[in-house]
């Protein structure tokens, strides 16, 4: 649903490296660089980490839009927070 | 003690049909000590931060493979461990939401920090306090989205603040506690969505959960060794020869002489035992793959809390505790055994003069008793120390099953080593 915080195999962070990927992917379209060269620049060398990127669908975005807290004006859903 | 005659494996060959060991003629086993003296040498090949590779040679699997379990287990390191969930509109569910939390990489050195004890309660000797409060906005349009305005909110792991409690904004005034990286992305927000939580961190070991792992991971392989034996490979065998390996271990040293090119190991590190150069026939004999059974490469990479090869030195410590321990434990049996009844005056009587006769059982972090009372027996402690499994030889259970009673009287500070004694005194 959404990217893992980390590597499932090894533990690596890539949780921080979904977003960058994405972009990355958008700036090789134009330039016919494959895939492989986004994840060698975000540091991914083992194959464990390589798949959780590379596998990874971010649903998220999608499942949003079916949420009720959607419709209501923004501020209107705000819970009582208050932590300092 | 060194039974000669025995062989000690040396090499690995690897052959078209499967692996078979090569034996060092007249090298007697045994004599482990010795041995170790002579033979045992760590080099560092790449030291970073966030990365540390070294060559670890002259020992034996079971040694090398505790190093890297001690490292992946027993080497402490801080994680939000227990979350105060206030509110939570967000599509993401409390107990996924406190999960990415505990992932999260701390930069905290756990060695100025208390184990958790229900005893102690949350302290700011051993408990960070983090708190992260966030709504959902709407964005305003923005290039990034094609001027179409972002609805969602990211949330991410800058996001999250340390509220200092006690002594801790003066102990850690030079380098403030947060999340080794800040762009971790925890949640999505629609505009209204609010996450607002508590979240406290603790000291703890990847025995007990993966996200106190300090490394990411630590590894490692035997060293490769590539030998073309007999004439070698010249003219155009050479160049097929370095066409054929994927890595780039051959290469062509043409000496300019009537031979013409000649083909030379130039990478023997480069490879990965594909054997692809053994399958053309007749090649299996012309190119031995080998492998150094006592060399070891290792590779640690560290989350980022520590330098990896601070982590590195912390796991020796840790090793040679456990190697003590075990030592101690096995000296008590014995006395216990020699005719002296068991019991815990009488053992701790003999473990006081056992710990001040107990010097390095292994050369590594070789430790006289300075070394353990600094910050070795801190860290070590309460470490599942339990499971005496120093060495990882394999002859564990023997010596965990004594060692409850007999390691309990040794003095040590800051742990939380609650032994069977305790609750017997």
């Amino acid at each position: 649903m959404i990217i893992p915080v980390r590597c499932f195999t090894c533990g690596k962070v890539i949780g921080n490296k979904y977003e960058k990927y994405m972009r990355m992917l958008d700036d090789d379209e134009e330039t016919g660089e494959p895939a492989s060269r986004a994840m060698d620049e975000l540091g991914l060398k083992r194959y464990c980490c390589r798949r959780m990127i590379l596998t990874h669908v971010d649903l998220i975005d999608q499942l949003l839009q079916y949420n009720t807290f959607a419709r209501k004006p923004a501020g209107a859903a705000a819970g009582p927070g208050g932590l300092a | 003690m060194a039974a000669s005659g025995l062989l000690k494996p040396v090499k690995t060959e690897i052959g078209r049909s499967g692996t078979s060991l090569v034996y060092e003629p007249g090298a007697p086993d045994g004599d482990f000590l010795g041995q170790l003296d002579e033979k045992l040498d760590i080099q560092v090949t790449t030291l970073t931060d966030e990365e540390c590779e070294f060559e670890l040679k002259g020992v034996s699997a079971a040694i090398a493979n505790a190093i890297r379990r001690i490292l992946i287990s027993e080497v402490p390191s801080m994680a939000i461990e227990t979350v105060f969930m206030h509110n939570n509109t967000s599509i993401i569910q409390d107990e996924v939401l406190s999960h990415r939390l505990g992932l999260i990489p701390i930069r905290a050195d756990p060695r100025e920090f208390d184990w958790p004890s229900e005893a102690a309660g949350a302290t700011d000797l051993n408990t960070l306090v983090f708190g992260l409060d966030v709504t959902g906005v709407e964005a305003p349009p923005s290039k990034r989205d094609g001027g179409a305005g972002d609805r969602l909110t990211h949330v991410y792991s800058r996001d999250i603040t340390w509220g200092p409690q006690g002594g801790q904004e003066e102990r850690f005034a030079d380098r403030p506690v947060e999340p080794v990286e800040g762009d971790i992305v925890l949640a999505k927000l629609l505009p209204g969505q609010t996450i607002c939580l508590e979240a406290h961190a603790v000291k703890g070991t990847g025995a007990d959960h993966a996200k106190f792992s300090p490394v990411a991971t630590a590894s490692y392989r035997l060293a490769p060794e590539v030998e073309l034996p007999g004439e070698g490979f010249v003219g155009d065998d050479a160049r097929s020869l370095v066409a054929t390996c994927p890595m780039g271990v051959f290469d062509i040293e043409d000496v300019g002489s009537s031979t013409g090119p000649r083909a030379v190991v130039a990478q023997p590190r480069a490879c990965t035992m594909c054997r692809e150069c053994l399958r053309p026939a007749g090649w299996a004999q012309r190119v031995r793959l080998r492998k150094v059974n006592d060399h070891f490469l290792f590779r640690v990479e560290s989350t980022g809390a520590l330098p990896a090869a601070t982590l590195v030195e912390m796991a020796l410590e840790i090793f040679a505790e456990k190697a003590r321990n075990a030592k101690e434990a096995l000296e008590a049996a014995v006395a216990a055994a020699s005719g002296v009844p068991a019991g815990i005056e009488v053992a701790a009587g003999g473990i006081g003069a056992a710990a001040a006769s107990a010097g390095g059982v292994f050369a590594v972090g070789a430790g006289d008793d300075a070394d353990i009372d600094d910050d070795g027996g801190a860290i070590a402690a309460g470490t599942g120390a339990d499971d005496a499994d120093a060495a990882a030889a394999g002859s564990s259970s023997s010596s965990s099953s004594s060692s409850s009673s007999a390691k309990q009287p040794k003095k040590r500070k800051g742990g939380r080593r609650k032994g069977k004694a305790d609750a017997d005194e």
